[in-house]
């Protein structure tokens, strides 16, 4: 026991000395040196200064979140190959997979479609909207 | 200044007084530099301090008491300094930073190279063992600062010191007999 515990011991020790080190910038100029950084900064930097980061980082989250769903699951046998792959005009909502104009199948899952349908408003197309 | 306490010292900051910011830095910098030390190496430790006293100073507002702003900066630091060390890991093993030597006893003076052993531990071994041995620190306190519970604090000093016994016992030999 007592030669396991002395150089452990030891190693305490020598972390309250490495502890006790002063660092090489004095604390005095480390003071000197934040106050000039905080004054060349305008004092009140905004909070969200790296809005562009989380912005690039929200994009890439986003696109992968994206990818894994059209990608990650392929749809199973016998329907469409590709998620969101249209199906020709005219063809009705379908879960063979065949897709009319304006319609959307993601796969969430292998066993789970998920079908959108898009039309123009109704003042444009003067039929009463999509779906 | 010097005589305020924290918590006056605080309150100035936050009323944008940059000289009473001043003073808690020059305060706690020593304290704060040591820990980051530990963790993330001498190379890497006055840069984590800067970086996470600048923070400090942007969000001062929202330290919900005053008077524990050295706690708080003692969880900023160790976070920021097991973040920097993992990026520094990281960084080794694609080969763009130099290896950390063996840990052998130095040769003048015979003692134990405390920070050669250390890098043989992942960085929230290094801060648990300095946050328990210099701060003594309980294991709550300790699992505050890391934003981990108490007995995850003792699972890391536990490996920590399994880590380091047969390394300091090798060091403690003579070259010759390893």
């Amino acid at each position: 026991m007592a030669d396991h515990e002395e150089p452990m011991e030891r190693l305490e020790e020598a972390l309250r000395e490495l502890a006790a080190r002063p660092p090489a910038v004095t604390p005095a100029a480390a003071a000197r040196e934040i106050a000039a950084r905080i004054e060349s900064r305008g004092r009140r930097t905004p909070r969200l200064r790296p809005a562009w980061a989380w912005t690039a980082a929200t994009v890439l989250v986003t696109g992968g979140i994206a990818l894994l769903l059209r990608v990650g699951h392929p749809p199973p046998a016998g329907s469409d190959p590709v998620a969101g792959a249209r199906a020709p005009a005219g063809a009705g909502l379908s879960p063979a997979g065949t897709l009319a104009d304006g319609e959307v199948l993601i796969w969430l899952d292998a066993e789970t479609p998920l079908y959108m349908s898009f039309a123009p408003p109704a003042g444009a197309r003067g039929d009463g909207g999509g779906s | 200044m010097g005589n305020q306490d924290d918590e006056e010292l605080v309150r100035a900051a936050r009323a944008g007084k940059t000289e009473a910011f001043s003073a808690l830095v020059e305060r706690h910098w020593s304290r704060l530099v040591a820990l980051a030390r530990a963790i993330a190496g001498e190379g890497e430790a006055e840069d984590v301090v800067q970086d996470c006293l600048l923070t400090a100073w942007r969000r001062l507002g929202s330290l919900r008491e005053p008077a524990a702003f050295l706690a708080w900066m003692q969880r900023s630091v160790t976070r920021a300094s097991v973040r920097r060390a993992r990026w520094r890991a990281l960084r080794l093993s694609l080969g763009s930073v130099a290896e950390p030597r063996d840990p052998r006893p130095d040769p003048a003076s015979g003692s134990v190279l405390v920070e050669l052993l250390l890098a043989r531990l992942a960085p929230r071994q290094r801060a648990v063992m300095h946050l328990t041995v210099v701060e003594e620190m309980s294991d709550s306190e300790i699992g505050a600062r890391l934003g981990i519970g108490a007995a995850s604090v003792r699972s890391h000093r536990r490996r920590a010191r399994a880590r380091l016994g047969p390394l300091l016992r090798d060091a403690g030999r003579p070259a010759g007999t390893r």
